[in-house]
């Protein structure tokens, strides 16, 4: 491990410590944010990596077993399309572009210091943020292959680009907004207002 | 409270939302920079910390190890499949992979020039010959494609620059199995060769192969990215548009 890493991470770490004994809580938030995207790149990419790709790959075999539009070959992470009326195969390959690893990561590190969570809250809606963003992906891939198979590949450009990258970020956005604005609202406390203890005196 | 008290308040509130925004601008180009950083320059580190997938495909003149790939079929069309030729094209962090299998009734030589690979659209036409001390193309020695055996030590070449891309095998044999091939192409080298930036081809690239002496057609090996710095600007910035509209509206409620 290259040591001006462990370096830049005690500086992180440090600076954090420094805006959370000084109650600057937004600028906690986004250095901690930015901080973790790093170091996650640095330490689980590579490792996540591999894993997400297969995953992602047996998932999408799963289904294009079921409906014939795809045949997955799990060990080299590669989704093959088999020829239709077209003169052309199509292969689509997972890699870490396409294994969703890096949205995951974005997630979890504006999750990790977002304060309406309690730490345990942040721990279980991390977990069920990359699981939907998994299967976000999912879907994504599996609609390609389904225009993919249907249209041929002339089709790609659009299936890929236009139509996959749209249901994605439409199902991500919505994601967002549950998890970072519709929390934080429903969390809000509205006026001043407090519950008074209850206590077995004061009815005496 | 008095008007002007009130009205250096509101002062106050504004330019702390200014810098609230100011510094939500430089979070949202902080993770830009990380994420397009992180693209483009991950692939290096991921090739050399990753074990590579399909590292069991030795280029040693066996083709066994092509039996689990997906396989795909280049061809001109015929009634008896004569010329209907079994390609078979896969990548990982390292290198790509090439297979061609001659239909057993073709009677023609397998064809070792004019392998066409195009990466995003740029094409990078390659031939398999030997390679000399220069580990350039050694024009005097030539396969002879019409001796049966198995010809190890061939190199994929382009024609300029002329240095060799990876290692080859060749196959000459009559019946079934026919004549074939196999190529494994450094992707680095390619990168160098194409002009293209380090990085490109494990980047959600598309590849293309086609053989024109071998049949129509094309066997493409494309990419699906996620386009992962576009969906994390929508994101963050659906949910910072929806907070500051949000606090705009009850400040002015």
């Amino acid at each position: 491990m290259n040591w001006l890493i462990i370096v830049c991470f005690i500086i992180w770490l440090y600076f954090l410590t420094v805006f959370h004994r000084g109650n600057l809580n937004y600028f906690q938030y986004l250095w901690g944010s930015v901080g973790l995207f790093v170091f996650m790149c640095i330490f689980i990419q590579p490792t996540l990596t591999i894993i997400l790709k297969q995953y992602v790959t047996s998932v999408v075999g799963i289904i294009g077993k079921v409906t014939g539009i795809c045949e997955a070959y799990y060990e080299y992470s590669i989704i093959f399309i088999p020829k239709q009326s077209v003169l052309s195969s199509i292969s689509l390959y997972i890699d870490y572009e396409c294994s969703g690893v890096i949205e995951m990561m974005a997630f979890v590190s504006l999750l990790a210091f977002f304060q309406v969570y309690e730490v345990g809250q942040r721990i279980i809606v991390g977990v069920i943020g990359c699981v939907c963003i998994f299967f976000f992906n999912v879907i994504r891939i599996v609609i390609i292959c389904a225009i993919i198979f249907q249209f041929g590949s002339g089709s790609y450009y659009v299936a890929h680009t236009i139509i996959g990258r749209l249901v994605f970020y439409t199902l991500s956005i919505l994601l967002y907004y549950y998890v970072f604005t519709k929390q934080q609202i429903v969390k809000q406390k509205v006026g001043g207002f407090s519950y008074a203890e209850h206590n077995e005196n004061t009815n005496k | 409270m008095t008007k002007r008290m009130k009205e250096t308040k509101r002062k106050e509130r504004m330019v702390s939302n200014k810098i609230y925004i100011l510094c939500s601008a430089i979070f949202l180009l902080c993770m830009t920079s990380v994420v397009s950083t992180y693209a483009s320059t991950s692939v290096g580190l991921q090739a050399k910390t990753s074990q590579s997938n399909t590292s069991n495909i030795t280029i040693d003149g066996y083709y066994d190890d092509w039996v689990d790939k997906p396989m795909s079929t280049l061809t001109y069309g015929s009634d008896n499949g004569t010329t209907i030729h079994d390609v078979s094209m896969i990548k990982d962090d390292n290198y790509i992979y090439i297979y061609l299998k001659m239909h057993p009734n073709y009677t023609s030589a397998i064809p070792i020039d004019a392998i066409n690979l195009s990466i995003n659209g740029k094409v990078c036409q390659l031939f398999i010959r030997y390679a000399n001390n220069q580990n350039t193309v050694d024009w005097g020695h030539q396969v002879n494609l019409s001796q049966n055996g198995t010809y190890l030590g061939l190199h994929p070449f382009t024609s300029y620059p002329n240095n060799s891309l990876g290692d080859a095998a060749v196959t000459i044999s009559k019946g079934n199995p026919n004549d074939r091939f196999e190529m494994r192409i450094n992707i680095k080298d390619l990168e160098k060769v194409m002009s293209l930036k380090t990085g490109t081809i494990n980047n959600g690239s598309q590849l293309k192969l086609s053989m024109p002496n071998v049949g129509g057609g094309t066997i493409e090996l494309l990419g699906t990215s996620t386009g992962a710095l576009l969906g994390i600007i929508l994101c963050v910035g659906t949910v910072m548009v929806v907070k500051l509209r949000r606090a705009n509206k009850a400040r002015l409620a």
